[in-house]
């Protein structure tokens, strides 16, 4: 952007919370990704969505691009601000509008942080489908708009399935309510009314179609009790058949959490605790779960757990309980796992869903990158979802000498999860190069792309989208 | 503004590199939601002074980081955003990390100090400690008593002090005030960047003191982690001075016997206890909640509200460099106790409240006014 233009533009946002000085930008021009970082030319926090339409309609005027941040911890570059131009922070715009439990909505603003959420709806004995693991920081918009995953996602698999109806602004300043609430009468209360899913064309969509001014989430009461447990198998295929079993039975009904550890993690967390361990006694891979519910019924629930395990050759591992998940869950460590990952330097995430029947393809991925780059430290997990598995491939890297080198690394993993029938999830800038060979779906995407935001401002380079003027 | 560029000194960087290089951006240390640990905010600066992120814990990171890769960036509004940070720490106890955005910031106070780019209130202020006060102090008053010595601080808790002398001093004890209102230890110098000189001033302010000195209570936490980094014996808070005493029975701490009713008290935590190195731990706040409740004082709030608590912008030069928003800091501490008198162990945030139109008594005020020190059963 000119300097001419940046001025005029920052003219006009006057009234609005602006950043301007090169010493606060430095905080919008990366997310927590390897993904390049950006740079931006002004910061706006509009305080509603009245300014977000002016926002948008001035960007519009002059064709500048426009990229929308919450808590900036989401790891897929989607707001890495590569075309420059205006960031919107949500951080503005964190006021919970509604609490209504007899329809079991919240209405809350975008840069509301879960963590507020959670606090304002804890009096009623409620809570949000899906929290993210960053949820002190994690935004609700962000986490919208990102497909955010986390404690619930065994019961849910991603936010989208939380969210009942959504309020957006487009690229030309258009304000759109979602689901029963296209209704203003009627209020949100229902996502699938009227015609098709509206709502569904913004989640994920990493703000390329709008931007996010109000998100409603259906409620769920707070479980009254919770317990955790922990299963080993002698292989990932037999935790597979397992996880394949479990959802097929409905056994996450319960399942605040659930995830999958390869057997490098068990054995470096449950040797940390118990250095005189029996190594050959060692699973070769572990399923946790994190229940919740009525006590009889987290009883039921962890028999039957149990008893499946058996009939896939597993059985309780309470070793890596003690170790590391029951205290991570009920210390609520869980707020750091994510960050706790890069604990050795930083590290780049690929997060793509597989079914559970690909789980040894996604774990034998890892073992290629591990012999193809073995300078870096490659590691994985993986989320139970309702269906199927979000598979986190982590790979560590030194910052300030390997942040160049480690994107061709990153770039491969991404190739052959693909290959290996992963798909990528929670897009971003990351998976672009994949989601390109998408062609059919990425066909109907562009040409929704140019209806309602003919100039590309918004997102630009998200979703390997790639339309502007 | 133009841009200039700014070279990190090589102690610096290497210092800071994992620091500036291990951060993940995760923005724990600029805004966080936490219940379950206490934490609605975590920067009073952003709260209170501006919500430009250049402020924030991360933000002396970025910077750091881009001064370091010769980034178009101008030192001197980095050098403003430093140098209002009340060093509270709330930054580097949230970090999942570890990392020490705080020590960041606190270290580039230093740098832009030796380069001449200090912001202009913080060189007023700093000149105006020169001015005024001076490290090399004697004791203003004679000792009294043949017992128990010890010596109290005076500097920048001078009122607290005197009141906490005539409360130590009932005849069983050696009780000399040490300075007055214009002595300084240099730690209100090295929080402004001065902190080679801060250093000279600790050493004049103790060298004189000899190997057999009695003890010295120092009630401002800033400066008894100054002295104590720079090795200064024998220095000591008031809570642990008084727990040694009890604890031998040297002396016994009761109540005022003329008080209708005991009193109630609302405890604020001092950022300075934050288990930080070089910083006293909780142990001082444990012992005056034991303690007080002990007494019969009704504490009003079941525990510290949270180790992650705004700052009361006391410290950090804070009151120097942006006097408005240490006033708005301080006032936001109001947590409408009502009747109940409000406490903090820190005698320079019991100061800054009570300049900020706040009512708060500092821990030694507050025994000073309500309670007598008699003879123990070992006396």
């Amino acid at each position: 952007m000119t300097p001419a233009k940046l001025a005029a533009i920052a003219g006009d946002f006057a009234a609005l919370t602006c950043f301007t000085e090169a010493v606060d930008l430095l905080a919008y021009r990366r997310d927590c990704s390897v993904v390049a970082p950006g740079e931006p030319d002004l910061v706006v926090r509009p305080r509603d969505a009245a300014e977000v339409e002016s926002v948008l309609a001035r960007a519009s005027r002059d064709g500048v691009p426009v990229y929308v941040r919450g808590g900036g911890s989401m790891y897929a570059g989607g707001v890495n601000p590569h075309a420059g131009g205006i960031v919107v922070d949500t951080a503005g715009m964190a006021r919970i509008l509604d609490i209504d439990v007899t329809r079991g909505i919240v209405v809350v603003e975008p840069g509301v942080r879960f963590g507020a959420v959670l606090e304002a709806l804890r009096p009623y004995g409620q809570t949000v489908g899906i929290v993210p693991l960053t949820g002190p920081t994690a935004t609700v918009g962000g986490a919208v708009a990102a497909h955010a995953l986390g404690t619930g996602s065994p019961r849910h698999q991603s936010m989208g399935d939380c969210v009942a109806g959504l309020e957006v602004v487009l690229a030309d300043g258009t304000r759109v309510r979602t689901g029963s609430a296209a209704s203003t009468a009627a209020g949100f209360f229902q996502r699938y009314c009227i015609g098709p899913d509206l709502t569904g064309l913004f989640l994920g969509s990493d703000s390329v179609f709008g931007v996010v001014t109000a998100v409603a989430l259906w409620l769920y009461p707070l479980p009254a009790a919770r317990d955790t447990v922990c299963l080993g198998f002698a292989d990932a295929a037999a935790a597979g058949s397992f996880l394949a079993a479990v959802q097929g039975r409905e056994l996450t009904r319960n399942a605040w959490y659930g995830a999958g550890y390869e057997a490098a993690t068990v054995a470096a967390r449950v040797l940390a605790d118990q250095p005189d361990f029996a190594r050959d006694k060692l699973p070769g891979f572990c399923v946790a779960f994190d229940l919740g519910a009525e006590q009889e019924a987290i009883d039921t629930d962890r028999s039957a757990l149990l008893a499946l395990a058996g009939e896939h050759g597993g059985a309780e591992f309470a070793a890596f309980d003690k170790a590391y998940f029951r205290r991570l869950r009920y210390d609520e460590t869980y707020w750091y796992s994510f960050a706790g990952y890069f604990t050795r330097s930083r590290c780049a995430i690929a997060m793509s869903s597989l079914p559970c029947d690909r789980l040894t393809d996604f774990l034998a991925v890892v073992g290629t990158l591990r012999e193809r780059w073995p300078a870096y430290v490659w590691g994985a997990a993986v989320v139970v979802c309702r269906r199927g598995l979000h598979g986190g491939l982590l790979v560590f890297y030194d910052e300030r000498s390997e942040w160049a080198a480690i994107a061709p690394a990153v770039d491969e993993a991404g190739e052959r999860l693909v290959a290996a029938g992963c798909v990528p999830y929670k897009s971003g800038k990351q998976w672009a190069t994949q989601v390109r060979g998408f062609t059919a779906y990425l066909d109907v995407l562009e040409r929704i792309k140019r209806g309602l935001d003919p100039q590309g401002i918004l997102g630009r380079g998200n979703l390997g989208l790639d339309v502007h003027s | 503004m133009t841009a200039s560029k700014f070279t990190l000194p090589a102690a610096f960087v290497e210092r800071f590199a994992a620091d500036l290089y291990r951060c993940s951006s995760c923005n724990y240390c600029v805004d966080a939601v936490w219940p379950e640990r206490g934490i609605a905010h975590v920067c009073a600066t952003l709260e209170h002074h501006s919500p430009a992120p250049g402020y924030s814990g991360r933000g002396f990171i970025d910077a750091a980081r881009a001064l370091l890769e010769e980034r178009p960036l101008d030192p001197s509004s980095v050098a403003d955003r430093v140098f209002t940070c009340t060093g509270c720490g709330n930054c580097e106890t949230l970090c999942p990390l570890e990392l020490r955005p705080a020590a960041v910031g606190q270290a580039l106070r230093e740098v832009f100090h030796d380069a001449g780019l200090i912001p202009a209130a913080a060189a007023a202020a700093q000149a105006h400690l020169r001015a005024t006060h001076t490290p090399r102090i004697q004791p203003r008053d004679e000792p009294t008593g043949a017992g128990d010595a010890v010596d109290v601080l005076a500097g920048c808790a001078a009122q607290a002090a005197h009141e906490v002398a005539a409360f130590l001093d009932n005849g069983a004890r050696s009780v000399r005030l040490y300075g007055d209102g214009s002595s300084c230890c240099g730690a209100r110098l090295g929080e402004l960047g001065a902190v080679d000189e801060a250093d000279a001033w600790a050493g004049s302010l103790t060298a004189p003191r000899a190997s057999a000195a009695p003890p010295l209570i120092v009630l401002d936490y800033t400066c008894l982690a100054h002295l104590r980094a720079r090795g200064a014996a024998s220095v000591v808070s008031l809570p642990a001075w008084l727990d040694s005493g009890l604890t031998a029975q040297r002396f016994a701490l009761h109540l005022r016997p003329d008080l209708e009713r005991p009193p109630q008290v609302i405890l604020l935590e001092a950022c300075r206890l934050k288990p930080r190195p070089a910083m006293t731990r909780g142990d001082d706040e444990r012992w005056v909640r034991q303690q007080l409740t002990a007494l019969g004082v009704r504490i009003g709030n079941d525990a510290f509200p949270s180790p992650h608590v705004l700052c009361c912008g006391a410290a950090g030069g804070m009151p120097d460099v942006a006097p408005d928003a240490a006033r708005r800091m301080a006032c936001a501490r109001d947590d409408g106790s009502g009747e109940a008198i409000r406490v903090t162990l820190d005698a320079r945030c019991a100061a800054h409240f009570a300049a900020s139109g706040q009512p708060v008594l500092s821990v030694g005020a507050f025994l000073a006014r309500y309670c007598t020190l008699g003879e123990g059963a070992a006396a």
